[in-house]
Order: C-alpha cells, then structure tokens, then sequence
C-alpha cells in the first residue's frame, strides 16, 4: 500500500503539534515555589478526574467499539491494572525501598516514574489514532487533532502535579512530561509503515492505557489526596477532580460535534 | 485537504516553537549545542523558502493575478472571469 506524502506530513505536523501542547505544563516554572507547593494538591486531584475520565469516558467506550466484546475488553482492563501493579513492585523493588508517600531529599516516587510510563504509553495511542484517522481521511485527521489536543492540555496540567508531587524539580517535570509526549511520533510513524497491524493493536493497547491509568489514578494519587484534611482542601480537590470527569465528558460532546459537522 | 506546503510550514513552525521552548530548559551543554544547531538549521530552512519560493508566489500572485495566462499555468483547470 502506498501513502501519500501529504498524509505523512499531515499526520506527522499534527504529532508535533500534540506535542507543543504538553508544553502548556510550563507555567509550573513561573510559580514561585510556595505557590506552586499549595497548587500541586490541586493538579493532582485533576490528574485523577481526568486519568478516570480519560479511562472511562474515552478509552474503554472506544475499545469496546473496535473489539465488540464487552468482556473480553474488561479482562483487557485487568490485564492492565495487573500489569501496572507488577511494573511499580518491579521499580520499588529495584530502586526505591522507602514506601513512604512523602519523597525525601530529591528521591522521585514510584508514581511519578509510573506515571511517566502511563503518559508514554497514552501518547503512543494517541500517534496511532492520529495516524490512522490521517489514513482514513485529512479532513477526520484534523477533527481527531483536535480533540486529542483538547484533551491533552488539561492532563498535561495534571500530569505535571503528578510528577511534581513525585518529586521531580519543575524543569525536569516539565522536561520529562515533554519527552513522554514525543511517542505521540512513533506511534504515527509505526501506524503509517504498518497501518493494519497498528489498528489491531489498538484493541489492546486502549485497554491497557486505560487499565494504567484507573491503577495510577487510583492506587497513586487518591491516597496522596487524603494527606491534607482541611475543608478547604476537601472542596478545592473535590472541584478539581469533578472539573476534570466533567471536561472529558465535554470533550465527547466536542468529538461528536466534529464528526457531525 | 490541506497542501503539502501548509503541512511542511506547520512541521517547521511547531519544530521551531518547541526547541525554542525546551533549550532554555536543558542544562548539559553537549545536548543544548546539538539542540541550538538543530534549531538555525530549521530556521535556515524555512527562511530560505520564505525567501526563493514563498515570497516570490505572493509577489507574482499579486502581479499578476489579473492575468488570464498566470492562473492557467497555476491550475490544472482553467480560471474563468
């Protein structure tokens, strides 16, 4: 099968601009470090709202659509939450024997490094749909660039609280955060040399990305939540984690206006 | 759909705003030398067709855009006035 070079260029400038998204997450570095100290709790909370959201509103629904069997993209699902859960033991084992959820002295969590692998993971499948959807028709190309970008700036944001309560510097998780959006690319590239393998893989890679995510969102971050209880952070994590269910909800309704229009 | 050349300047700008971006955040010198190269190449590039075939398009575009003959060697099918 042969490929346009305009759909190459295409599918390829709108991964470059996916990635020049996840740079959005650079306003960390304009905080001052006390008010990005109280800003973190925050982004962690729509970290969850939108990994949940992003698991269950958007990943799930789409691949029960391109496999049928509801059951069969559940197991998927577990698959995934097992596989994370043995992929965090394997780099707390290896690198990290402190299991406490406060880092100290310039140590980085095993949820920050998962969620880096999470991220990776998710941009990759975001190349592939990217790709694929250029292959299909530009004009689709450029309706699913823009809901992948509408949605990727608010989970950079959260990513990037994520990291940061990980304990990374803000340079390096913003740095970081950077290069994980790069897989956008070999995803796109891995769809156009070899589209028909790269649709069937999304059946299972959807799944599993979201199997990453419920398990980062929801073994990682919840916990790191509960650590300050006052009314104020109750409310403020409460709004942020609904702000971020309720924007991927949106992003469905801007999908389907996309597609309908 | 959108024209291959729309495509290039997209690739080239979003490759410009990133490096310019992400150089100031890099520390080792090696990587930041590379990165800098990396950035006057595509910049070289994109200027230099600027210059030899943007430009001069918008420039003959506007010349002779009233001429019958320039807008049938542009497309395929003939403009009708």
């Amino acid at each position: 099968m042969t490929i346009a070079i305009s759909t190459m260029a295409g599918a390829i400038a709108a991964c470059l601009a996916v990635s020049l998204c996840s740079l959005s997450s650079l306003f960390a570095l304009w905080l001052k470090p006390d008010t990005l100290h109280r800003v973190v709790p925050y982004l962690v909370a729509l970290a969850v709202g939108v990994l949940l959201g992003d698991a269950f509103i958007h990943l799930i629904p789409d691949a029960i659509d391109r496999h049928g069997s509801v059951s069969d993209v559940c197991l998927t699902v577990l698959v995934g939450v097992f596989g994370f859960f043995v992929l965090e033991k394997l780099v707390r084992w290896r690198h990290d024997h402190n299991v406490d959820s406060t880092p100290t002295g310039g140590e980085v969590m095993p949820l920050a490094k998962m969620n880096l692998i999470g991220d990776a993971m998710h941009n990759f499948v975001d190349g592939i749909l990217i790709a694929g959807s250029f292959l299909a028709d530009p004009a689709l190309g450029l309706t699913t660039t823009l809901a992948i970008i509408a949605h990727e700036v608010p989970q950079e944001l959260g990513d990037v609280g994520a990291l940061l309560r990980g304990g990374y510097a803000p340079k390096q998780a913003v740095l970081y955060n950077f290069y994980c959006s790069l897989t956008v690319l070999p995803g796109a590239i891995f769809t156009l040399l070899l589209s028909q393998l790269a649709e069937s893989s999304l059946s299972l890679l959807l799944p599993i990305a979201a199997g990453g995510f419920i398990y980062i969102a929801a073994s990682d971050l919840i916990p790191v939540l509960h650590e300050p209880c006052s009314f104020s952070s109750l409310s403020g994590q409460t709004a942020a984690f609904g702000f971020g269910i309720v924007f991927m909800q949106f992003i469905v309704f801007f999908e389907q206006f996309l597609i309908a229009s | 759909m959108a024209s291959i050349d729309s495509y290039l300047h997209i690739i080239g700008i979003a490759l410009l705003l990133i490096l310019a971006i992400v150089l100031p955040l890099i520390d080792r010198p090696p990587t930041k030398r590379v990165l800098s190269k990396l950035f006057l190449t595509v910049l070289g590039f994109m200027l230099a067709h600027f210059a030899t075939h943007a430009l001069p398009n918008k420039l003959a575009g506007f010349i002779y855009s009233s001429q019958h003959e320039y807008h049938s060697l542009k497309a395929k099918t003939p403009h009708r006035t």
